[in-house]
């Protein structure tokens, strides 16, 4: 190994000596240890790299971040993973197989699709007030969960960012449906409603949202994922909120 | 590490997250957007990770993930970043980098092209090993120390230039977000 093939292995070294052990780095930090000028060189790159380091571990992280962090864990409700015991898989299991009774019987008390989107249509043109206005999704998440509905959706891509408005629950034919309002710019409100999959017969068939545009001016784009079905809804034409969706990955 | 929880892994990394999410996305807005979704993520599908020692790597790489996806879905729109490469490289002394704050380092370093950028933030965050920055970036080790070598090298003379012409202005870099939200060109 010669002067330039140690420089280019230490330039890699960790600054914190996390390498020590790594045997890519034994032979060069020894001649580093034989060769003034490379140890010279060498102790020169750590002073700069230790004080560049410093300056990225100063850069400024939002005080609230954390506390939003923490509250996240509220709004997901399952425990963590690492602290399940094993019976509770166990348990889990027995609970499927109940609730797959329970499913055998509910399943006659699901709803039509069809009959959602008219209510979700219904819902966008006469929508008089929410139930909890906020800014701050996370809240509007946990306010969600706390009542029972559909809380820990996913957010489609093209509406992350933008800023909730509030939320509301609506108990209908016996299902829960939770409605997210998000502020768009140059749009104006758009509604996301939200139902759990297994509420409804002919539920949409995959991801890709299907559109329709109704007549009192009000456009839908429907789709579903593993555990919901969403009906994104808004007074816009069917092209604005194809652009809206267009970046969205749901 | 046995004992880590929720509120420890948050306390833990949060902080350098952010910082390597600002790195990437370019402000502050989808940086912290970055770092919440990756919590999310631990909570809801944290089930995939069977070693707890890999909490932090598991934690850089998805969000490196997300933000490549949110990239992937702008590359319909073109790319903004700087390019730029020198040739002629001046030396540094170590009290240059004293001369700077950490919010004119981080903008000098999105001044730099990403392949270089995120390795070159995993690196000074000290976070990673040049291993662990391979896996997070799904890249060859020797890619790595390639765009690491290289990287300082740019990372030092632009720093150098800043520190001769006082503060320059930002670096026009517009995230894949942001420009999805300001509805492309």
């Amino acid at each position: 190994m010669n002067q330039d093939e140690a420089k280019y292995i230490l330039r890699a070294f960790h600054l914190g000596g996390q390498n020590l052990e790594d045997p890519q780095f034994h032979e060069a930090l020894d001649l580093s240890k034989r060769d003034p000028v490379l140890g010279d060189w060498f102790a020169n790159e750590r002073a700069i790299d230790t004080r560049i380091s410093r300056k990225f571990s100063a850069f400024p992280v939002p005080p609230n971040l954390k506390a939003q962090l923490l509250a996240a864990r509220k709004t997901i409700p399952a425990r963590a993973w690492w602290q399940r015991p094993v019976w509770v898989s166990a348990a889990a299991c027995l609970f499927l197989l109940v609730a797959l009774s329970g499913w055998l019987l509910h399943s006659a008390g699901k709803v039509q699709f069809s009959d959602l989107r008219a209510f979700v249509v219904d819902s966008t043109a006469q929508l008089d007030h929410l139930d909890l206005s906020s800014t701050n999704l996370l809240e509007v998440r946990q306010w969600l969960l706390d009542r029972k509905a559909a809380g820990d959706f996913a957010v489609p891509a093209g509406l992350k960012g933008m800023h909730s408005v509030g939320c509301r629950k609506f108990n209908w034919k016996g299902q829960i449906i939770s409605l997210v309002c998000f502020k768009v710019d140059g749009v104006g409100t758009v509604h996301l409603f939200v139902i759990d999959r297994s509420s409804l017969h002919n539920a949409p068939a995959d991801a890709n949202p299907a559109f329709q545009v109704n007549g009192n001016g009000i456009a839908t784009a429907s789709w579903r994922n593993t555990k919901f079905v969403y009906v994104l809804a808004g007074k816009l034409d069917e092209g604005e909120l194809r652009r809206l969706l267009k970046a969205a990955s749901v | 590490m046995d004992e880590l929880d929720y509120e420890q892994i948050v306390a833990l990394h949060h902080e350098n997250l952010y910082r390597f999410a600002f790195s990437l996305a370019g402000n502050a807005d989808d940086a912290a957007e970055l770092t919440q979704e990756t919590y999310v993520r631990l909570l809801t599908k944290g089930r995939q990770l069977r070693d707890r020692t890999r909490v932090k790597t598991w934690l850089f790489t998805t969000l490196y993930r997300i933000f490549a996806n949110w990239r992937r879905q702008a590359t319909r729109f073109p790319q903004l970043e700087i390019v730029s490469v020198e040739n002629e490289l001046p030396s540094i002394i170590p009290e240059i980098a004293d001369e700077l704050d950490g919010e004119s380092v981080m903008e000098t370093a999105l001044e730099l092209e990403e392949h270089f950028r995120a390795p070159l933030v995993l690196y000074y965050l000290q976070s990673l090993t040049y291993r662990e920055i391979a896996q997070v970036l799904d890249l060859p080790i020797g890619t790595v120390m390639s765009r690491l070598s290289r990287g300082k090298d740019i990372l030092r003379n632009r720093m150098a230039r800043r520190r001769v012409r006082g503060n320059t202005p930002k670096a026009n870099i517009i995230s894949p977000q942001q420009f999805i939200r300001s509805g492309g060109p």
